[in-house]
């Protein structure tokens, strides 16, 4: 059983992930069964493999093991603190849970600081770009004094501390304004493209992995047969969301 | 002190182990009895001095150098425990992983028992769970070598095979639906909206290659290159996109410097900072 699993490891992949992605797509269609069962079967999984990722990378190597194997039995305190986030589950005592939640918020505040400092101050050193100099060509001063028009009119919109009574902070925000839409775009325009890169990486995936399997397995009589039963399938479901769909809108006189 | 430290930190084995471990599990379990019993008055007063403590040291650990503790050779002794710090709260935090996948169950179990509509739905959901979850843990444990190999292949075929093939298609789904919700929501009605559709649609051209095609009889090098599909999509992202982005990040930033400092100091106001404890 454990050498055919082995030997077969790569196609069963194959197949299930040729599966897995026609139910996803069939929702394109209709919402149906088969998509609704393989969406929980998304989500059985995404959690199984969180909690075998979790266990496997952080609490084995860095609590489990240094506790039981080493000896170093104050880990067990962890565990402890660990428990008051379940006091969240009982009325009665659920603001014991506030005091861990409380010790990530103050946390992730005091990191604040480290973080202005490590991240957003190199960008604000590099944001304040040369505009001459020797070894800068004219292309990069234009670049340079675009960046800096776009970043001050862009900050100008945000500015709620005061009122935007003067005509020139009202200019140079409704021009932010603009600008910040051309950056909107911008990133509409990356993200459909990067879900299109998904997409594309799908038909890949079953038209240069899958479908050569398939053509394969298509010379066995087993093979023909479920591909067979599988259109009928899909065909009668087909014909039941057709129904249905004509049941909820049905077609004007 | 030192040596009450050194005497706390030493590994127990054997019957030590387990009567310190009992001991430290009891002085857990009297700690969060005893801030079960604390009277209402008080508790937000402890929520308030826990998170101003942890807030505390990492701020202290970052602010003051090393040179101003008094300890020879000069070095902060905050940061020397950071490490631990950093450890002690990812292993606290993975204790909340549960947390979610409990409500899961609550979910999906009360389906099951009812024998609702789609509840062989939740039953595949435990189906799928608890196979990666033991086939994960049968491949990494499993003292069998057969069963561990096999452990293994089924945990290829669910990881590769399923999960990493319907998270692709699960995300590349958005695509037909970003779409869609544009057609139905955009509508150039205004300049900024003018704006945002042109540079959405020179950046959606410049990425593939019919965007390239379009101006491919403009030279490749010289003034006129610049007004190539691709170089204009290009020069959008990394000039004027990264300007805007720029602008949001420090707004984002100083926001966050004060949020930050307003949970930190307990100032904070809102649903989930004023409920009565």
């Amino acid at each position: 059983m454990a050498e055919w699993l082995a030997a077969h490891t790569k196609t069963l992949s194959l197949w299930c992930g040729a599966l897995a992605t026609f139910a996803i797509y069939s929702v394109l269609y209709a919402e149906n069964r088969f998509y609704r069962l393989f969406e929980h079967i998304f989500i059985g999984l995404s959690a199984g493999f969180g909690v075998y990722v979790t266990w496997s990378q952080v609490l084995a190597p860095k609590w489990w093991q240094p506790m039981v194997h080493k000896g170093q039995w104050q880990w067990i305190f962890a565990a402890v603190l660990g428990s008051m986030f379940y006091f969240m589950y009982s009325k009665k005592h659920a603001w014991v849970s506030r005091v861990i939640f409380g010790l990530f918020m103050g946390l992730s505040a005091g990191l604040m600081f480290r973080d202005f400092y490590e991240i957003y101050f190199p960008q604000m050193g590099a944001s304040m770009k040369p505009i001459v100099g020797n070894s800068i060509s004219w292309w990069d001063s234009v670049n340079a004094i675009v960046f800096y028009a776009i970043l001050i009119s862009s900050m100008a919109y945000f500015f709620f501390s005061f009122e935007h009574d003067s005509p020139v902070v009202q200019k140079t925000a409704a021009a932010g304004r603009w600008f910040l839409m051309i950056g909107f775009g911008a990133i509409f325009g990356a993200t459909v493209m990067g879900r299109m890169t998904l997409f594309i990486g799908r038909l890949n995936f079953l038209v240069n992995d899958w479908w050569p399997t398939a053509r394969v397995a298509w010379q066995y009589r087993f093979f023909q047969t479920a591909v067979v039963l599988a259109v009928i399938a899909v065909l009668v479901q087909g014909f039941r969301a057709l129904k249905a769909r004509s049941k909820t809108f049905p077609p004007s006189a | 002190m030192s040596s009450v430290w050194n005497w706390i930190a030493i590994p127990r084995h054997g019957w030590q182990f387990a009567v310190f471990l009992c001991g430290a599990l009891v002085i857990g379990c009297a700690v969060l009895m005893l801030l079960t019993s604390t009277p209402p008055r008080y508790r937000k007063t402890i929520v308030a001095a826990v998170t101003f403590l942890a807030g505390l040291y990492y701020a202290l650990e970052f602010l003051i150098p090393p040179a101003l503790w008094p300890l020879k050779p000069p070095r902060n002794p905050l940061s020397e425990v950071q490490p631990l710090v950093a450890t002690l709260t990812q292993i606290i935090w993975s204790f909340a992983l549960l947390l979610g996948v409990w409500n899961l169950f609550l979910i999906h179990g009360r389906a099951v028992a009812k024998h609702g509509r789609g509840w062989y739905n939740s039953a595949a959901f435990f189906i799928s769970f608890f196979a990666i979850l033991g086939a994960g843990l049968l491949k990494d444990y499993a003292k069998n070598a057969g069963l561990s190999k096999a452990s293994e292949s089924i945990f290829t075929v669910l990881f590769s095979g399923f999960l990493t093939s319907l998270d692709a298609t699960m995300f590349s789904l958005i695509a037909f639906y970003i779409v869609s919700a544009a057609y139905r929501a955009f509508r150039v009605k205004s300049l900024e909206a003018a704006l945002m559709m042109a540079a959405a649609a020179i950046i959606m051209l410049a990425l593939v290659p019919v965007g390239a095609e379009i101006t491919n009889w403009l030279p490749q090098a010289g003034l006129l290159s610049a007004l190539r599909v691709e170089r204009i999509g290009y020069w959008l992202l990394t000039s004027p996109n990264m300007a805007a982005q720029r602008a949001i990040a420090f707004g984002i930033a100083v926001g966050s410097l004060a949020m930050g400092l307003r949970i930190w100091l307990s100032l904070e106001r809102g649903n989930f900072f004023d409920r009565q404890l």
